[in-house]
Formats: structure tokens, sequence, C-alpha cells
């Protein structure tokens, strides 16, 4: 959403921001309210929607596709996740036809790049291989509803709602015919007269406590902050993009990758600076997502959208 | 350093609709939708607005409420683009320099214009506006900056004609602009307010409010003429009196900027609850805030509850009053 504002407006804004005093009422450090629901989508096998102060929205949704796959071609385990951003036109006219597809690469690329290592801080990922030549893919599709400043944010914590609401069916490997192997959905029967595509079949989650989350980091004059709104976007000189893993059990916030967005020119302490801002955001926002994955409780898929 | 994930709302603003004044003159009896009769004898009336003949039935053509005026029958919806009155204050962004006017946005179906022979130049409008006043027009005002004005004539196609001719008109400078859905805008004699908290509001009609520390001033001149306080400043800079960077780059002091951040949330909260703006709303918002810190009142538990409790007060207000 491009906002066109007078210089005066930015000079208002500016030395808000500088003391601290942003125009909606909050510090350099704050983030807007933001929304998390799950299992928002009842096509997909997990879905997550985030509203970041009631203009940003992203919807995450993730289809599974058993896959077969040459061994001899790829020899050592692949992380299964594959990002796809969409950027559609309901976001910003520029968006329109293929505008926003080049867009939506960079950022699925920033996001291969962050979740290249999943095999290591997601636990039980590896169980994604059932079998030799045989993996779930787990196909990650972003769309951008509404675009209001902050989106790396917003699809991050989208992808982690959409992640930990994913189930992954449990499958039965059995040999089949010229060696190779017949994968079956497992079904454990409890006894009783049900036939066997009435029995549900059995599911596992994924932990995802360890995911990385990607976090902008912008300069309006001498200040730094985060999630900026787009009037306050209009005004920034640089603009950072920090991925950010938590280590809960040592209690470390690793930088997983620092990229910029556009242009500017900063130095290398504000760089510093700006990662530091970066890891302090990171505990806050892990510690409000842990509590809010933890007490979610489930509505109607889809019921939020009409409200 | 406050991070809030929440979950979607469980009230959705538009149930505070019917609290709101917004919709104390509308009668129920005569809400209509596309393709609904709008009258039982369509011979004694006349069509207006909003509707169209069928069958020899006088049928609307909108969702919304039928008005009768004599006999001009015409439906009205709630939310609709402004269209401007003669008269109106509005709050417009310039979109457009052209050869002797300004096109500038009001919010409207098509953009407004403002001529350069409508505007209140530096040194009075004693001037005659001439060739090198047209050169410098982008000087004066340009791409993207902010102007109040008032409407001096609307044209056959809607287009505004607004002019800036008076002192209390003109480029608006440091301050925060809200957008508000023009239906929450109450048409009332004053525009230009100036709260008791230490800054001022200009509600224009076309649903831009602007926040800003304080109204333009006037002083006069020796010869008689009214100029602002920016074409005052301007005068220093040129006599070398003030320097450039202390005349333009002017800091807001602390209390006035909190106090026009709590109104800015106090505008949103009000809009965001489909609760009309007007003086008495933004004071009693503003008091009823004040427990509450200004990031808070983005926050839903609390807006929702505060957004209720104003629109009963006003409620209370309203029927006290008739």
């Amino acid at each position: 959403m491009e906002v066109q504002i007078s210089d005066d407006e930015k000079l208002f804004l500016i030395h808000g921001v500088e003391s601290d005093l942003r125009n909606d009422g909050r510090s350099c450090e704050d983030f807007r309210p933001m929304i998390l629901e799950r299992g928002v989508l009842s096509g997909t096998n997990g879905s997550c929607r985030v509203q970041l102060g009631q203009t940003t929205d992203v919807l995450a949704g993730i289809k599974l596709e058993l896959e077969s796959f040459d061994t001899i071609a790829y020899p050592k385990p692949r992380q299964p996740i594959y990002f796809h951003v969409d950027f559609t036109a309901n976001a910003s006219t520029q968006f329109a036809g293929k505008g926003g597809d080049q867009y939506g690469e960079e950022v699925a690329a920033a996001f291969h790049a962050a979740y290249s290592r999943s095999l290591d801080f997601i636990p039980n990922l590896s169980k994604t291989l059932v079998a030799e030549g045989y993996r779930w893919k787990i196909n990650m599709d972003v769309s951008i509803l509404q675009w209001a400043g902050s989106f790396p944010d917003a699809i991050s914590l989208a992808v982690i709602g959409a992640l930990s609401d994913l189930e992954i069916p449990e499958v039965e490997v059995a040999p089949d015919d010229g060696g190779k192997v017949s994968v079956v959905l497992k079904r454990p029967r409890h006894g009783g007269n049900m036939r066997d595509e009435e029995v549900p079949v059995e599911m596992w989650k994924l932990d995802v406590t360890k995911c990385p989350l990607l976090l902008t980091v912008s300069k309006i004059g001498t200040a730094n902050l985060v999630d900026c709104c787009p009037e306050e976007e209009s005004c920034i000189r640089a603009q950072l993009l920090v991925g950010i893993s938590q280590n809960p059990e040592e209690e470390k916030y690793d930088v997983t990758c620092v990229k910029q967005l556009g242009g500017g020119l900063l130095e290398m302490e504000s760089v510093l600076e700006m990662i530091e801002l970066a890891q302090k955001a990171t505990k806050g926002i892990y510690e409000a997502l842990a509590k809010r994955l933890k007490t979610e409780e489930r509505r109607k898929p889809g019921h939020s959208f009409l409200l | 350093m406050s991070y809030e994930i929440s979950g979607p709302p469980l009230i959705s603003p538009w149930m505070m609709l019917s609290m709101s004044e917004a919709r104390t003159d509308i009668d129920e009896t005569k809400i209509v939708i596309p393709g609904q009769p709008v009258c039982d004898a369509p011979q004694q009336f006349m069509r207006g607005h909003g509707t169209y003949t069928r069958d020899g039935e006088i049928v609307s053509s909108l969702s919304g409420v039928v008005q009768q005026l004599n006999r001009l029958l015409m439906v009205k919806t709630i939310k609709q683009r402004y269209a401007g009155e003669v008269g109106d204050v509005v709050v417009a962004r310039v979109v457009e320099v052209q050869s002797k006017r300004w096109k500038c946005d009001v919010t409207s179906r098509l953009h407004a214009n403002l001529p350069l022979g409508s505007v209140l130049l530096p040194g009075g409008d004693f001037r005659r506006k001439d060739v090198e006043d047209e050169e410098k027009m982008s000087e004066f005002l340009k791409k993207g900056e902010l102007i109040c004005a008032e409407v001096q004539q609307v044209q056959h196609d809607g287009t505004l004609m607004l002019h800036t001719r008076n002192n209390k008109y003109g480029k608006l400078q440091q301050g925060i602009m809200i957008k508000v859905p023009p239906h929450l805008i109450k048409k009332s004699k004053k525009h230009f307010h100036t709260l008791p908290y230490g800054m001022a509001v200009i509600i224009g009609c076309n649903g831009n409010v602007w926040v800003t520390p304080s109204l333009p001033e006037t002083t006069v001149e020796e010869d008689g003429s009214h100029i602002t306080e920016f074409q005052e400043r301007s005068k220093d800079v040129a006599h070398k009196e003030v320097s450039f960077e202390n005349m333009y780059f002017q800091k807001v002091p602390q209390d006035v900027r909190l106090a026009m951040i709590r109104v800015a949330a106090c505008i949103r909260l009000l809009r965001d609850y489909s609760i009309a703006i007007f003086l008495n709303s933004l004071t009693t918002c503003y008091e009823m805030s004040q427990p509450y810190d200004i990031k808070e009142l983005s926050e839903q538990d609390t807006s929702s509850r505060l957004a209720y409790l104003i629109a009963a007060r006003l409620m209370q207000e309203f029927s006290s009053q008739n």
C-alpha cells in the first residue's frame, strides 16, 4: 500500500520516532496487536491466518504430497518444506497480473534460505522420510491479502502457525513387487464393526518451538524501529530483514540471515544496533506466540473471514 | 516492549452501529433492497436518485433508505462516496499541479479543482495573479501536500471547485491525518476546533480529520491585509531574523505531541466502532480514555469496552437533550 504524505507530516513523524513516540502511541520496539488463527482453510492439511494491526493480512496453507524420488540422484536427506509466496492484486495494485511474481520469488527465496536447516531445528521432521525413495513433501503456500508494512514478520508467524497446525498421517510401509514398497495410511483398529475407510487415520504433528522468525527492522532518522506502518515506511532511510531462531535450552537467539530490503546506506554500528533490536523483539514475540499456540480455542474454519 | 498475539475478535465493530448517532435519522420501516418497490402509488411521485421504473412501478436500485421530499422519492445509501456541497470545509491532498490550477484528492468520485485565482497568496489578495505566479505554483503547493479549503461550487458532473480565500484555510503543516468514512461526519457549523488539551482538530466534511498542534493564526500587516503565521515566518527568514532550519524544522513540544497522538487514537477508535465524529464525541472519548495507555486503545478488549461506554454516554446525552 503506497501512501503519500507531505513533507511536514513526515517531519512530525520523524521527530516523534526519534523521541520514541510513534504516531499511534507505540514505542519503537512495540509491535501492532497481532491476530493469529489456525485451521482457517478446511481444504488444506494445515493453515494459519495472521493479521498485524488490522491491516497487514497473510494467509498460509499447507498441502502434503507423497513424493517418490530417485535415491541415487538425492542420496542425502533434503529439507521437505517448499515455499511459494503470492502477492495478490488485493494487496496493492502494483501486484496486478505478473507484477507480484518477482517480489514473491524474492521472499520465497529468503524463506528457503532461513529454513534450509529445518532438519536441525525441527526435531521430528526427519520422520517425513517414510521409506527409501519416498517422502512427504510439505508445500507451503503463502498469500498476502492486505499489505500495510511488515509482511515478512507476518509471513514468518503464519508459517510457524501453519506448521504447528499441520497434521501428517502415519503410514505403514510394506514391501511390494520389484523391490519397491507400498505406502499405506495407518488406521489403528480398535475392534468393533467399523469398515476400513471409516477408521480415522493416526496423525502426528511437528515440533515448531525452534523455527526462525524473519523480522524487518527499519531506520528512521536516528532511531531503529520494528513493525512500520505504511506512513512510517515512506520515511525510512534503510530497512533490514533479520532472521532469528531461538535456542530455548541455551537461552540464545541466533541470527540466521541478514538481508537489506530496498536501498539506503547504513553504518556498521547501525547494523549491529538493528540486529540487537531484532533479537530483543524476537524474545517477546516467541513468548507471545507460544502462549497463543497453547491457549487457542478452535473455531469453525473460515468463520473469522466473515467478521 | 509489548507483544500481543490474540485471536480474532468475538464482537465485530458493526454491532456497535445500532448505538451510534449515525443512525438516529434512519426510519427502519423504509429500508429497501435492490428490486424492491419503493411506494404504493407510483403515479403521485416523481422518481429521484437510486430508483428506476419497471412495469409502471418505482423500484429501488440500491440498498438503502427511502427519503421523501415533497413528491420526490429517492433512495439514500448509508455508506457512499463523499459528494460535496457548497460551503463544506474539506481537507484535501494535492495530486497534480496543472497550469493555473491544482488537482486535489477529496476522496470523492472525481478530483477537486483549486484554481490559482482562488488562493490567498502571500501579500494579501489584492494582487492579480500574473505569469510569474503561474510558474511558481509548485513552490506554493506541490504534489502530496495537504490543504484545508472550502467548496465554492459544485459542477454539473460532480467536480468540486475549492477556494482558500481566507486565512483560516490554506496549506497544512505538521500534524496527523486520519481517514474516516464520510458518513460518520455530522454536518455542523464549526469545523475548526481548538481542544482544551493544547492542540486543534479540523474535521473535514469529506472524512479527512486533521490533528494539528495549532490552527493557522493570523496577524495584521501594516497595509491592513491579513497574512498567516507561515507567511509571517517566511518574512522573518527573508529578513534573516530566523534561520531556515528553525523555521521549517520546528519540533512540536512533547506534551502537545502526546495530546495529539491520544486524540488521533480516539478518532481511530470512534471510526472502527462506527461512532459519529464531532466535537462532543471527541472530548468524551478523550476523557474516558485517560486511564488507559495510548497504545492500549488499539487493542481489541480495551477498545471494544471503551467504545461501548462512549456510545452509551453519547446516547444518554442525546436523549437528555430531547
